[in-house]
């Protein structure tokens, strides 16, 4: 059915497709004949085509399709029988329904010979046109029949090929919509993390800058002179820088109470290390209780060096801490063989600052002993929450991280 | 300036705590606290109403609006003290006065007497 097959657009609709016609192959070598026989069928309104041999017919037969072939069985050359031994003989023509045109008698050997040779019928010249039209045409008739039929094959094919490849497509395109999506939502939560990440730093900054603010003005307000200020402003900044250090190795994490003391003595500590002994058992401390304390081992190191058992060469300072029955942390300084301990006079700044931070940020108890024999500090706090860094902290509320 | 002006502060941080408080005694107020968390809070002002209230924000993992709320019932004139915006602030106290951190010293006693001179029914 090549010219149904033309006519088919991608999306064809049954009706778009122009009914097709038959092809009826008119094989005869005497041309009234040929005229004859074509003019009877003309009123079929199918395709008639003449071939005035066998070879020619054979010709026409290697490009079209034909519902019947219409054969003249006495002809010079290939005669008819010949003819269609080779039309049956070939795949692609073995169906065609084959007429044999002949004048010959009516005899059985004559019949036989052509149904042998592949004839479905006969008709008998001289030609009868209204038999010859009524027999065509059963031939034309089943012949477009079968071509509905495999055309109507060949439509349902093709929408089932077009149903299948549109919902392959749509497949894809969901495919490719979900991973859209889910590729949106990540950048989504990315964004939102790190919006809350610089939130969090920057409250973080404005804090510190606070803190620095507050210390300026509290040691100036301490300092015996613009020298004074600065030697004390500088090392207080550099604690807190320690402690910082400290928290940032850790990520924000809990970090040892045996850190926060050797990072904070360290400057002190660092010529003779027999003279400042540190001992206790592991203690992990949340950051905010590890810079208060930072902040406090800071003061009380500056405070031996100057007044106590670091501002000789004999004395030396214990510090000693264990973990109690309640959880709480209990932490010794003790500072031996320094120059006699004369209490102050007026609490200065580092002693306020160490009882702030311990009471205020820790939450805790603390004793200032100025005995004979040396200064000593007790303090007990408790242990506040312990966090996992910084990660942990965000994912509550804003106002709930530091 | 009157020594019967007092002024509630709520800082968890020590060493703000602490400029706080100078700073406000230096200029003639009389402090309570400084607190530093909302149960410190709450048992400093039982039995008593401050006249101005300086709260920081953040108190560890916790924040101040539960003292917020609380004086938000009485004569108390609220000032915020933080490092975060204003869009921070929970709704219904985001007309309140708030001072930034890091803070200037005349600021923050500005918005002290600012927050004196507002008349009762702000709050």
């Amino acid at each position: 059915m090549p010219e149904a097959a033309q006519a088919m657009d991608p999306a064809p609709s049954p009706k778009a497709i122009a009914a097709p016609k038959a092809k009826i192959l008119i094989v005869d070598d005497d041309e009234r004949t040929a005229m004859a026989v074509r003019t009877a069928l003309e009123e079929l309104g199918q395709i008639l085509v003449v071939a005035h041999s066998g070879e020619e017919a054979l010709h026409r037969l290697l490009n079209d399709d034909y519902a019947v072939i219409l054969l003249d069985v006495n002809m010079p050359g290939m005669d008819g029988y010949e003819m269609a031994s080779y039309v049956r003989a070939r795949r692609k023509t073995r169906h065609i329904p084959i007429v044999f045109l002949t004048a010959l008698f009516r005899d059985d050997t004559h019949l036989l010979q052509a149904y042998s040779a592949g004839a479905v019928d006969m008709v008998f010249k001289p030609v009868d046109p209204f038999i010859l039209r009524s027999k065509v045409s059963i031939f034309v008739d089943l012949y477009l029949k079968q071509a509905e039929i495999q055309r109507e094959a060949e439509l349902r094919h093709r929408l089932q090929e077009e149903n299948f490849r549109v919902r392959a497509e749509k497949l894809t395109a969901e495919q490719a919509l979900r991973r859209s999506q889910e590729h949106q939502e990540a950048m989504e939560r990315a964004e939102a993390h790190q919006r809350t990440l610089i939130e969090e730093l920057n409250h973080r900054v404005k804090n510190m800058l606070t803190v620095v603010n507050a210390m300026a003005r509290q040691t100036l307000a301490s300092s015996a002179g613009p020298e004074d200020f600065t030697e004390k402003f500088v090392r207080r900044i550099d604690a807190l820088g320690r402690t910082h250090n400290l928290l940032s190795r850790e990520q924000w994490g809990n970090v040892q109470l045996s850190d926060i003391a050797q990072e904070s003595l360290e400057p002190y500590i660092i010529e003779d290390k027999e003279r400042v002994l540190l001992d206790g058992p592991a203690v992990a401390l949340d950051p905010k209780s590890a810079l208060a304390l930072g902040i406090v081992f800071h003061e009380l190191a500056t405070n031996a060096l100057k007044h106590g058992a670091l501002s000789n060469h004999c004395g030396a300072v214990r510090v000693r801490w264990n973990v109690a029955e309640n959880g709480h942390v209990a932490l010794q300084w003790q500072e031996s063989d320094g120059p006699p301990v004369m209490p102050p006079s007026r609490g200065g700044f580092g002693s306020r600052l160490i009882r702030l931070e311990l009471t205020h940020e820790l939450n805790g108890d603390v004793e200032l002993i100025y005995q004979p024999e040396g200064f000593k500090l007790e303090t007990q706090f408790p242990l506040a929450g312990q966090v996992n860094g910084m990660q942990v902290q965000l994912e509550g509320q804003s106002w709930d991280v530091r | 300036m009157s020594a019967s002006v007092s002024v509630l502060v709520v800082e968890d941080e020590a060493l703000i705590a602490m400029d706080l408080q100078a700073l406000l005694e230096e200029a003639g107020y009389r402090v309570l606290g400084p607190a530093n968390s909302t149960a410190a809070a709450m048992a400093l002002l039982d039995g008593t109403d401050p006249d101005v209230a300086l709260l920081d924000v953040n108190l560890g993992r916790s924040d101040v609006f539960g003292v917020a709320n609380e004086l938000a019932t009485r004569k108390t004139k609220v000032i915020f003290l933080t490092g975060h915006t204003v869009q921070k602030l929970p709704h219904a106290h985001r007309h309140r006065p708030l001072v930034a951190k890091p803070y200037l010293p005349h600021v923050l006693l500005q918005a002290v007497q600012s927050a004196l001179a507002q008349p009762e029914a702000a709050a």
